[in-house]
């Protein structure tokens, strides 16, 4: 194991450890442009310049390895100067466009300057031009001038998404990022470069001039869009989500996220369901709050209980951990029966998506396979559904198809339990409007058994229910006992009977999951085991925390 | 400790008030009579007929400046939205069709009921783009909805100005030396 001293600390690190891993292990910043954790090592902005002891020049931190009994230094004159130098050449024909620039707040190269330069430019000709609001492809539009040729967007499409859409023409202060001729930058992935560019050359067409950062509300989530169930950070402005972005999660998508993903929040926004439907008193349809249309499913269950009629219940595998428990505890003490609803398969990919749509279908097996022993596939219930008096489908994001929709017509009587209008919704008499998952605290599993919270990034409609509280307020009517959480309906209260009741929840906590999530039990062994998606020990991010995340603080240049 | 007041017992001459409504009558009759013939001194303003003149420092309603082409200057970069403490500007911004001038504000709404006049809008303003020189008295209206001042409200009052687009410090000595949006600082 070599050993290292890095501004006088010292410290003993593995083998082939990169000076700035090291010198972040010792608690020292080295500022950085061009590096990614998640990206081949370029060395090509040399704003990492160390000085090293004994030897000649100073080297890049983020390429030179370590050996045993290394001198750094990482703040001596010279490796100031050498910054300043740096700074004065990245900076030279950079536009300063600050007040149009969409990165300002969270901008590398602002950050950089104010802390390691913060001197004026002595250039006194012209700066050179170059393409403003180029688009590159249908998601991402470059801004050449502000391009500082870090070149993190072109190893990105080279390395992990491997379609190698972009590229480096020209060279000098000629050099530009751009696309082959007849070669658009479309892929599944290709957000990612926004959010990688430490400058603001390229940027979201959808996010473009729609908000400046620091008016964004930031709240760590988890995409819902398949079963990958990607940590992610959704920024929003007055409830309205501005912009999703991936957080960085070793164990489920490491540092990226797909552009559905990003995508599945617009839903939401732009169709979600706030009232619900009645039947109103001459058999007409009438709008309602979650209550009012809960009021109604209670008076039907009640008059099943007395005249002992079959209750089909059919649970979308897209529900939160605790919504499947809370919907099968109330059916496993109605006798009903249970259906699982499956989204129809998507496309997948070797990167991140999967085929697999139903965000949570991993916890709802685990869960349900305990709570409501006799589980059949959505597919059968067509079956036998003209023997049932009522059917409860409780199907947040569209699980359900337009057979599913039609199969349920055999049923007396139908409520449909939504957060979406379309066909499922119409078929039914009683719609109860329910809150989206993004709206309300839950946790989910994601296929490979990893265990996080949703953490309510957005506020609900007062007008809308949590699934799993209309579970808790249906069950007194229908099998006259409270359910064992009773009147506590807080996820974490409800996380707790889950561990009690299914065994691979068992050792986990509501307060534990965190931020990370954590791992299912499989037969006494932790999925924590199981190799990291980027496949390199765990390792943070960017080293430098956006303005807008601190508080407030005026600092001018020299 | 407080300070203890003498009530003076009104007698039955002071109750009656004839005397003391008389001393009234007459102060305001001598007065009348004064303005009336002669007296130049009045301290009456004949508004709105007759205005005083404001002090120099007085700055009134805000204004947006234009471009040389009549454009609006402002380019949307909130930063006015961000200084005011009364939280009364709203901007949205869009792309501009020009892509040098790249964004441009499709609303401009400054709630003048909300706001306190502190002038923190100009002070951030890195393009000269919001003023608070027009001079012009926010006047009252009959609704809300008239004291939010729009775009073309605060075009009215445009002035021409005469600095660098992009608040390039350094415009005058480098005339032309810079590619238009300045070099940092």
């Amino acid at each position: 194991m070599p050993k290292v001293t890095i501004d006088g600390r010292e410290i003993e690190v593995a083998p082939k450890t990169t000076i700035l891993r090291a010198a972040k292990q010792v608690g020292v910043d080295i500022p950085v442009f061009c590096y990614h954790p998640g990206l081949s090592i370029a060395a090509n902005c040399r704003m990492c310049l160390v000085e090293i002891e004994k030897w000649p020049k100073p080297q890049p931190a983020c390429y030179t390895e370590v050996g045993d009994g290394m001198v750094i230094h990482t703040a001596t004159a010279k490796v100031k100067a050498t910054q300043e130098a740096v700074l004065e050449f990245i900076l030279l024909n950079h536009p300063v466009d600050c007040p149009v620039c969409d990165q300002a707040g969270e901008c590398v190269l602002q950050e950089h300057y104010v802390t390691y330069s913060a001197k004026a430019s002595r250039l006194s000709h012209t700066k050179t031009g170059k393409p403003k609001a180029k688009p590159l492809g249908p998601t991402v539009v470059l801004d050449a001038e502000r391009c500082i040729v870090c070149t993190r967007c072109v190893r990105f499409c080279e390395e992990v998404t491997k379609t190698n859409e972009l590229t480096v023409e020209d060279r000098g202060e000629h050099a530009e990022i751009t696309t082959p001729e007849g070669v658009e930058l479309d892929n599944p992935y290709s957000l990612n470069v926004v959010d990688i560019c430490p400058v603001g050359a390229l940027t979201s067409r959808q996010f473009r001039f729609q908000r400046r950062v620091w008016f964004l509300d930031t709240k760590p989530s988890v995409c819902t869009g398949c079963a990958r169930g990607c940590a992610l950070r959704v920024d929003s402005h007055a409830n309205k989500v501005e912009r999703v972005v991936p957080r960085y999660n070793p164990d489920v998508n490491g540092y990226w996220m797909c552009d559905a993903g990003r995508r599945s929040l617009d839903d939401l926004r732009d169709r979600g369901l706030s009232t619900g439907r009645t039947p109103g008193p001459n058999g007409d349809a009438r709008p309602c709050n979650a209550q009012d249309g809960l009021r109604v499913v209670a008076g039907w269950l009640q008059q099943a209980r007395l005249e002992d009629a079959k209750v089909a219940i059919a649970l979308s595998a897209s529900l939160g951990n605790e919504d499947l428990y809370a919907w099968g505890r109330l059916a496993k003490e109605m006798g009903a029966d249970v259906y699982l609803l499956r989204k129809a398969p998507g496309q997948g990919d070797a990167l991140l998506r999967l085929a697999d749509q139903d965000c949570n279908l991993t916890g709802a097996q685990a869960i349900l396979a305990q709570v409501a022993p006799n589980l059949a596939d959505a597919a059968q219930l067509a079956d036998g559904a003209d023997t049932y008096a009522i059917a409860l489908v409780v199907d947040p994001d569209g699980a359900a198809d337009a057979s599913f929709a039609e199969t349920l017509h055999c049923v007396e009587r139908r409520a449909v339990f939504t957060c979406l209008p379309g066909p499922l919704a119409d078929s039914a008499q009683v719609v109860v409007p329910l809150t989206p998952l993004h709206q309300r605290e839950a946790t989910i599993t994601n296929e490979n058994g990893w265990v996080q919270r949703i953490g309510q990034p957005l506020k609900a409609a007062v007008t809308t229910v949590a699934p799993h509280v209309a579970a808790a307020a249906l069950a007194p009517s229908a099998v006259e006992l409270l359910l064992d959480f009773g009147e506590k309906t807080r996820p974490a209260d409800i996380f707790g009977r889950v561990a009690a009741a299914v065994p691979a929840f068992k050792h986990l906590t509501y307060g534990e999951i965190g931020d990370l999530g954590r791992g299912l039990t499989h037969g006494g062994d932790l999925t924590a085991a199981r190799p990291r998606v980027d496949g390199t020990p765990q390792w943070e991010p960017d080293t430098v925390t956006p303005s807008y995340q601190r508080p407030f603080q005026l600092r001018r240049g020299a | 400790m407080g300070k203890l007041v003498h009530r003076v017992e009104p007698d039955l001459i002071l109750q009656s008030y004839v005397v003391e409504v008389a001393k009234g009558v007459t102060l305001v009759t001598r007065q009348f009579l004064r303005n009336l013939f002669g007296r130049k001194d009045i301290v009456t303003v004949q508004y709105p007929e007759e205005r005083k003149p404001y002090t120099p420092r007085f700055r009134g309603k805000h204004l947006l400046t234009k471009r040389d082409d009549g454009q609006v200057r402002c380019v949307a970069c909130m930063l006015c939205a961000t200084a005011c403490p009364a939280n009364c500007i709203t901007i949205v911004a869009a792309e501009h069709r020009d892509a040098d001038i790249e964004k441009y504000p499709t609303t401009f709404e400054i709630d003048l009921l909300k706001c306190i006049y502190c002038g923190f809008c100009e002070e951030a303003c890195p393009c000269d783009a919001i003023r608070m020189d027009s001079g012009v008295h926010t006047l009252p209206t009959f609704t809300r909805r008239d004291q939010k001042a729009g775009k073309v409200n605060l075009l009215e009052l445009a002035k021409r100005s005469t600095a660098a687009q992009g608040g390039d410090f350094r415009a005058d000595n480098h005339a032309g030396a810079l590619h238009g949006r300045g070099g940092h600082h």
